[in-house]
């Protein structure tokens, strides 16, 4: 099929009208200078969203979802971020455990879980990296010790999202403690108020507070909490993190795209050495080395989408697009710090900060966790040339 | 439009076959082993290798199938021009199948499409160009007493080896080419040394104008088409040049051995190679996207080849300098390829346009987006599809 087929002109205008009148209606609900990262804001526009049936786009129906065609869910990501609406809080769990459960749940857990992520109802976190296990994920030390109908959990999980808000977490334990690596790994969902659940959370060097230590003492999990099989919960986990795919870099490169038409704007209005800043030639130079960054991630994310659309399996891409646009987004927030010049001097959350309605401080802030989160850079290029160029582990 | 599938993100199956047939070929026509002995200077192993290029019909890609070629379009060619890169073709490929091949086929005067397409279907005509820099419009005058203004004739590739030259020269806002024989009386040549040694260079020296069989001007558009698609093809040759230095250095970190291990397991060669990888599949990419865009006459062309071109020899100058790095001091031997992947990278770069001048263009319309305040920086990705980001 030729990608002409990607257009869907008539879908994409009502989406984005239907956006833009949303969005402006809940920010009215909020004080003017509310960052579009204010996790209230987050929670209440996603919510919004849910609630009026924009949910499990790609899960079946069966389970309540919208099953739509993957073109048009790329479509609704692409027009959620061009509209400028805060990003989703509850991302997990409805990219990456929804999914996991309809392929491995039990009916029970289908019923009793899907319903209230596809309302929002229930937000969810990872339980995932350990203070000794990173990147490292397989050396996980978190006991979960099967008594009668439970499982009981004592340990320590860490950098978990949005922890202090969830409601459930889904985590990695070791439930055969003879074994080491990625055997005896269990997949399994707690209930965030069991007793002997602390929540601590982790100030990052924003300023914000979006990650979290978890504390498990003595935690008690009914064994009908247990995802797949006992012991069988490395390879979920590794399925799970192929479902995230689309839906997380279709929105930020659009993001970035917008940043870098923000960024070039205030290149024009404000002035370096008796110059506007885009007529210094390293910055336009900078510019224009960030614009062809942006480019190439766009048609990289036509390639997934035209590999995907032809059935393919997913190649080595989700590497390399997860390198190239961390690196480019922090490329092109370097860039935005050197043209902000001494405004660089106001914090990340001061509302006088803001420039062309972005907090720039804030982002490149956050840029720093961008090669780190999601795999780093470093186990990215790993992955790349052991299972792409074949060198020797 | 020419042929060629608009849908850059895959290669079709024509376009496999055209490959794989392609890499087969001329792997085994072009020795490396007499490359690095310097038989690029030998007119007769260039005429061997031209007459394999021409019997599988490569010489006509470009040329209507009515005049005896292939009739393929940039995206075609783009993966044979690939390929000539990777094999390091010894031959002026590109400024006979495409340049030359473009602007015969436009039509530019009486006599062109007939006396000229024909002749570089069947390989009878091999073109080397006098004075290609003259399609890029400049407004800089040379410096008085510099090196641009000095009184050394044009560098010219392969003038040993061409039954035809294609001198062009620029007129204000348009171009004018005049076509001569190479056995014209009076033309005489001046070898000198190369600095890719794939690539034989020297001076042209004529009896004069009347000496040309065809001439003709060009437009300031028919100037635009030529010079894009001489990026085009530039761009997919340091694509294939980049790939083979890539494999090279792939191959050599699996086997050598140091501290009784293969060097490849080594971190700090692992990231230097994913880094060439990521870098591949850019300018891989981009290079398709942009002879797509050029099949299809995009209205954004300009900028899908300033892309393409930027990614291109970005990847092709870092990809065989790290070829050198990984081989060691072996590298650095005469007797191993990959200064010849290195030298062939940098010698297209300095004649084609450096990734500096791509991004200056790119750079001049980011700038007129946003003072005018008119237009869209990103216009949608064409010609593929508009829709999708």
């Amino acid at each position: 099929m030729t990608l002409a087929a990607f257009n869907d002109d008539v879908f994409r205008s009502e989406i984005r009208a239907w956006l833009a009148t949303e969005l402006t209606a809940i920010l009215a609900e909020f004080p003017a200078v509310t960052p579009i990262h204010d996790l209230g804001l987050r929670r209440r526009f996603e919510d919004h969203l849910c609630q009026s049936g924009w949910s499990g786009l790609s899960w079946p129906a069966t389970f309540g979802g919208r099953e739509l065609p993957l073109l048009r869910q790329a479509i609704f990501y692409e027009e959620h971020a061009r509209c400028g609406a805060p990003l989703p809080l509850n991302a997990i769990a409805h990219g990456i455990l929804g999914p996991t459960l309809i392929s491995y749940g039990t009916a029970e857990q289908q019923r009793r879980f899907l319903p209230k992520i596809l309302s929002n109802e229930e937000i969810w976190c990872q339980g995932y990296s350990e203070p000794a296990a990173g990147s490292d994920l397989a050396g996980l030390q978190i006991r979960a010790s099967r008594e009668g109908d439970h499982y009981r959990i004592v340990g320590q999980k860490t950098w978990s999202s949005f922890a202090h808000l969830a409601d459930w977490c889904f985590l990695l334990a070791r439930t055969e403690p003879t074994t080491t690596r990625h055997r005896g790994i269990s997949f399994l969902l707690v209930d965030m108020k069991s007793a002997g659940i602390t929540v601590r959370p982790i100030r990052q060097m924003t300023g914000e507070a979006d990650f979290n230590e978890i504390f498990f003492d003595d935690v008690l999990v009914p064994v009908a909490n247990l995802v797949g099989g006992e012991n069988e919960g490395w390879p979920i986990a590794m399925a799970a993190a192929a479902f995230e795919r689309g839906s997380y870099f279709v929105p930020r490169l659009v993001r970035m795209q917008m940043e870098l038409g923000e960024l070039a704007k205030l290149a024009g209005e404000t002035s370096r050495l008796g110059h506007a800043s885009i007529d210094d030639p390293a910055f336009r130079d900078r510019l224009s080395r960030s614009f062809v960054d942006v480019y190439l991630l766009r048609l990289h994310a036509h390639q997934m989408l035209g590999r995907s659309l032809r059935g393919e399996a997913p190649g080595p891409e989700s590497s390399y697009i997860k390198l190239a646009w961390s690196e480019s987004h922090q490329r092109l927030l370097d860039l935005a710090m050197d043209i902000v010049g001494s405004d660089v001097a106001l914090g990340p959350q001061e509302p006088a900060a803001a420039r062309n309605g972005r907090w720039w401080q804030r982002d490149y802030l956050w840029s720093r966790a961008e090669t780190v989160l999601a795999g780093t850079s470093e186990i990215h290029r790993n992955i790349i040339a052991e299972r792409v160029l074949g060198l020797p582990r | 439009m020419k042929g060629g599938s608009m849908d850059f993100t895959t290669l079709s199956d024509e376009q496999d076959m055209l490959r794989d047939t392609a890499r087969r070929a001329l792997a085994e026509a072009v020795d490396k082993n007499a490359l690095r002995a310097g038989a690029a200077a030998d007119p007769a192993f260039v005429a061997r290798t031209w007459s394999l290029a021409a019997t599988m019909g490569w010489t006509g890609m470009l040329v209507p199938l009515a005049a005896g070629g292939l009739g393929l379009g940039f995206a075609d060619a783009a993966v044979l021009c690939t390929e000539f890169g990777r094999a390091l073709f010894p031959g002026p490929f590109a400024a006979t199948a495409i340049l030359t091949a473009t602007l015969a086929g436009m039509q530019v005067a009486p006599g062109w499409r007939d006396g000229v397409l024909p002749a570089i279907a069947t390989g009878r005509m091999r073109v080397a160009t006098i004075g290609i820099e003259q399609l890029v419009e400049t407004t800089a005058t040379p410096q008085p007493g510099s090196r641009d203004s000095a009184e050394r004739p044009d560098i010219v590739e392969y003038p040993h080896s061409a039954t035809h030259f294609l001198s062009i020269a620029r007129d204000g806002s348009t171009c004018r080419a005049l076509l001569f024989p190479a056995d014209a009386a009076g033309v005489s040549l001046t070898m000198w040394q190369p600095f890719d040694v794939t690539c034989p260079v020297g001076a042209v020296e004529f009896p004069g104008l009347d000496a040309a069989i065809l001439r003709c001007d060009i437009s300031q558009a028919q100037t635009a088409e030529l010079l894009a698609a001489s990026r085009i093809a530039a761009a997919a040759e340091l694509v294939g040049v980049a790939d083979a230095a890539l494999d090279k250095a792939v191959a050599y970190s699996r086997e050598r051995q140091q501290f009784g291990v293969p060097i490849g397991s080594f971190q700090a060669i692992k990231h230097r190679l994913a880094d060439g990888f990521v870098l591949l599949e850019n300018a891989r990419t981009a290079t398709r996207h942009a002879a797509a865009a050029q099949d299809a006459r995009a209205d954004d062309r300009s900028i899908a080849i300033d892309v393409a071109r930027s990614c291109a020899v970005e990847a092709a100058l870092r990809i065989t300098a790290d070829c050198i790095q990984v081989h060691g001091a072996l590298g650095f031997s005469w007797e191993h390829d990959a200064h010849l992947y290195l030298k062939r990278a940098r010698r297209i770069v300095g004649t084609l346009g450096d990734a500096h001048s791509a991004r200056r263009s790119i750079g001049d319309l980011l700038a007129q987006v946003v003072q005018s305040g008119a237009g869209t920086l990103f216009p949608p990705i064409g010609p593929v599809q508009p829709a999708i980001i």
